[in-house]
């Protein structure tokens, strides 16, 4: 994504994840910073030429999805392979604020709660008390913090 | 789940290291949320689904995430679950 069109992505999806904490939205702001994750993440890879093994996603617009951004977190914070994804990049494990267990732990849960958030599965508004969203928050934004060193 | 692998030897070898994967991700679930009885089969994203106490959903996602991590690690083998929050 061209430098201009994703400072405006992700101005658009932290402007939208603090208005909608404000406004007591908090799954939904858990959300919008789980996308931002995802924004960051991918431009990432895009720049370290992040890749995937031969076969096992064939088609080109479905490489670099929700579903393995976990790998893809994986593959950015260690520099190795995992799952489909093949490392790129110079790792950011010895300078990040997270380790690569913890990241991956962060994503995976970041993106079941935007899961929940987008598509229902939650008998209940808001899943989590403003503590425990907030520590959720706090995890996204510890990942963009680490993420935006490797663009 | 998702093992990489092409060649037979490597085929064969793929679904052992699944069904040894499998055996681990389940019995440790099992010792995360004690309850199993209404442990379901997946979709597209997720191998299982797993009801949990709404209330207990912070802290058993945490226990499961790190469980797919360490079978990742441990079995080169992707095995996700859903935590799916029922009310308390």
């Amino acid at each position: 994504m061209k430098e201009d069109e994703f400072l405006a992505l992700t101005d658009r999806l932290d402007n939208g994840a603090t208005v909608l904490q404000g406004g007591g939205a908090l799954l939904q702001a858990i959300a919008r910073r789980y996308y931002l994750v995802y924004a960051y993440a991918a431009q990432a890879a895009e720049k370290h030429g992040v890749g995937f093994r031969r076969g096992t996603l064939a088609n080109e617009d479905r490489r670099m999805s929700h579903q393995v951004l976990p790998d893809v977190v994986l593959a950015l914070y260690a520099a190795r392979n995992s799952g489909p994804v093949l490392g790129g990049g110079p790792g950011i494990i010895r300078t990040s604020r997270l380790d690569d267990r913890t990241a991956y732990r962060y994503v995976d849960l970041l993106q079941k709660d935007r899961k929940f958030a987008d598509y229902g599965g939650v008998s209940v508004r808001e899943p989590y008390d403003v503590v425990t969203a907030e520590e959720r928050l706090g995890w996204a934004n510890h990942l963009v913090e680490d993420l935006r060193s490797l663009i | 789940m998702t093992a990489m692998s092409s060649s037979p030897e490597a085929v064969e070898e793929a679904a052992k290291s699944l069904r040894l994967a499998n055996a681990f991700f389940l019995a440790h679930l099992t010792q995360i949320v004690g309850d199993m009885s209404g442990l379901t089969e997946g979709d597209q994203d997720y191998d299982y689904f797993i009801p949990v106490p709404l209330a207990r959903l912070h802290i058993l996602g945490q226990q499961i995430s790190d469980l797919q991590f360490e079978v990742k690690q441990r079995f080169q083998v992707g095995i996700t679950a859903l935590p799916v929050p029922i009310a308390d």
